[in-house]
């Protein structure tokens, strides 16, 4: 999928005045995901505290820095929007970049943390924590 | 012209509702359909919880004071009123409880400990909320008896024609919801009665979707016990009451023990009070407590005849609304045999994400699984979407669900047909 910074993002989501539009633009995202593989959809690779389901695997590219790459899917098209900009973020970043990355303050300056409810939020820094956890050098 | 009660004003109603009159999403007229998870409650009642703290507020029972004796009379008062909206025979058989979970528990702890043998059979059905499971299974974990489920058919209805089957010699009790918390079923507790008598079990109605939707007449119905809570029927939460029927209360030990339930206590005994104190240990709510009367004078006053018309006619519109969308399937009965409960769910659309965009269309009503992952099972779908309704919800309500509904499918439905912008 093709890569957009967070400033752009930022300048997209301006543009949409109408959280039903910003909506619709969150799940369009999504729909540009890679497809994830059947195979990989196991409960180790669920992950936890998302009511909606969410797969998450990482693999790592190796390089000078390695870089790590993710696919994740669910069964919500809105998660699955807000999995594509993690994806967008994060993947093919080092592993000092990943821990860097401000992906709260992201969220937060796209106003999501008003509009998503509650378990939809909490859902989402799961998801934050469970890219970071995979990672870190030790995973 | 249609036959039955007047049928009631929901505008005139909702200036009762002040909750009701607001804007969110800086823009959407709130239109409130979770009624069922809890109901609001009108002026009447809000200023009733503030008369107590401001006037008549003191502990019940307990002081010979002017103040408390004030707070006692109008803490039976309301006993009383809950008395006359179930058609109980004695005020004695209210139990004041936090609500209708704290019912269940209490007949199953305090009947079921003392009642329940190896072998023995709980009747419970496939369209339980876990309130009216769990404290059944965990009873049937302390005693040794089973619990079952009698099925449900294809339309969301108990399946009688299996009743005789699941009531044997050894069912001491079936466990009932009058109404489904998610198909909106209204279930025959009547000839469940009649089927149960035949075995001797015992009936337990769990009425937390009947009571404060349609007339309830225990003595009618002949149901040992019935619990509800006041927060789903107009009342203040954290209050609810367990009717039960005098020889089985009086015969039941105390399930909560500690002040108010006792009429003696000394270092190696105590003595339990006499009914309904018996079961009413500690401070209860009473604040709350006193003011489910003036809930019950508002339904009374509003008729609960009338709003279970309205909301049956609300339920039949919603379903004529829904039948024009191909892939929303609609779960349970026909809207002529259910309440106003519509549960759905739409062909690979996860349930959040219709309520998370009706929410940004005004549109408040629930998705998951509604207490009943059972029910989700033999419906063979994880979660589903529940629009409820109540005496203020409106006509214009259910159009504007209805149009957010069309638009939110037409949302996730887009999926797939455009690209989203990217980097420019």
């Amino acid at each position: 999928m093709s890569p957009l910074t967070a400033e752009q993002l930022i300048d997209e989501f301006e543009t949409l005045d109408d959280w039903n539009d910003r909506f619709q633009f969150i799940i369009e995202l999504g729909d540009q995901l890679d497809p994830f593989p059947d195979a990989e959809r196991t409960d180790a690779n669920l992950v936890q505290g998302c009511q909606s389901n969410v797969w998450l695997i990482a693999s790592r590219k190796e390089g000078d820095p390695p870089r790590i790459e993710f696919q994740a899917d669910s069964d919500s098209q809105i998660v699955r929007g807000l999995i594509a900009i993690l994806v967008m973020l994060l993947s093919g970043r080092t592993v000092a970049e990943i821990e860097r990355a401000n992906v709260e303050d992201l969220f937060r300056r796209l106003d999501l943390r008003r509009h998503l409810s509650r378990t939809r939020s909490n859902g989402l820094f799961s998801m934050i924590k469970r890219i970071r956890e995979l990672a870190s050098p030790a995973a | 012209m249609e036959s039955g009660p007047l049928p009631l004003d929901p505008a005139a109603i909702r200036r009762d509702f002040p909750i009701l009159d607001q804007t969110i999403h800086d823009r959407f007229p709130l239109v409130y359909l979770d009624s069922a998870a809890s109901s609001q409650r009108p002026r009447q009642v809000i200023d009733a919880l503030r008369d107590v703290y401001e006037r008549n507020y003191a502990n019940v029972h307990r002081g010979i004071h002017w103040l408390s004796e004030r707070s006692t009379d109008l803490f039976e008062e309301a006993r009383e009123s809950i008395q006359a909206l179930v058609g109980a025979r004695h005020a004695h058989e209210i139990i004041l409880t936090s609500g209708t979970t704290a019912g269940v528990n209490l007949v199953a702890r305090s009947w079921g400990d003392a009642n329940l043998r190896p072998g023995d059979e709980i009747l419970l059905t496939d369209m339980e909320h876990h309130s009216n499971i769990v404290p059944w299974q965990q009873a049937a974990e302390r005693t040794g008896a089973a619990v079952r489920f009698l099925p449900i058919t294809d339309s969301g209805e108990l399946d009688l024609e299996q009743l005789d089957a699941f009531l044997t010699d050894r069912t001491r009790l079936v466990a009932v919801t009058a109404v489904s918390n998610v198909l909106g079923t209204i279930n025959p507790i009547g000839a469940i009665r009649e089927r149960a008598d035949r075995c001797g079990a015992l009936l337990f109605v769990d009425g937390a979707q009947s009571v404060p939707h349609e007339p309830t007449d225990v003595q009618a119905t002949r149901a040992d016990f019935l619990a509800f809570s006041g927060h789903k029927m107009m009342g203040p939460s954290g209050v609810g009451a367990l009717y039960g029927r005098e020889t089985l209360l009086d015969a039941m030990p105390p399930f909560l023990g500690g002040g108010g339930m006792i009429r003696r206590v000394a270092r190696d005994r105590f003595a339990p009070a006499d009914l309904p104190f018996k079961f009413e240990a500690g401070t209860p709510p009473i604040a709350d407590a006193i003011a489910m009367t003036a809930a019950c004078r508002y339904l009374r006053d509003v008729g609960l005849e009338r709003i279970a018309a309205h909301e049956q006619r609300l339920a039949r519109l919603a379903h004529e609304r829904l039948a024009a969308f191909d892939d929303v399937a609609i779960h349970g009965p026909a809207p002529d045999r259910k309440a106003g409960i519509v549960s759905f769910s739409i062909d690979r659309v996860h349930p959040q994400d219709i309520s998370e965009l009706l929410d940004h269309r005004g549109i408040a009503v629930r998705a998951g699984h509604h207490c009943a992952m059972p029910l989700h099972e033999r419906l063979g779908v994880s979660a589903s979407v529940r629009a409820s309704f109540y005496a203020y919800t409106t006509v214009d309500e259910i159009d504007r669900f209805a149009d957010g509904l069309r638009s939110v499918r037409e949302t996730l439905r887009r999926t797939g047909s455009r690209r989203a912008p990217t980097a420019r």
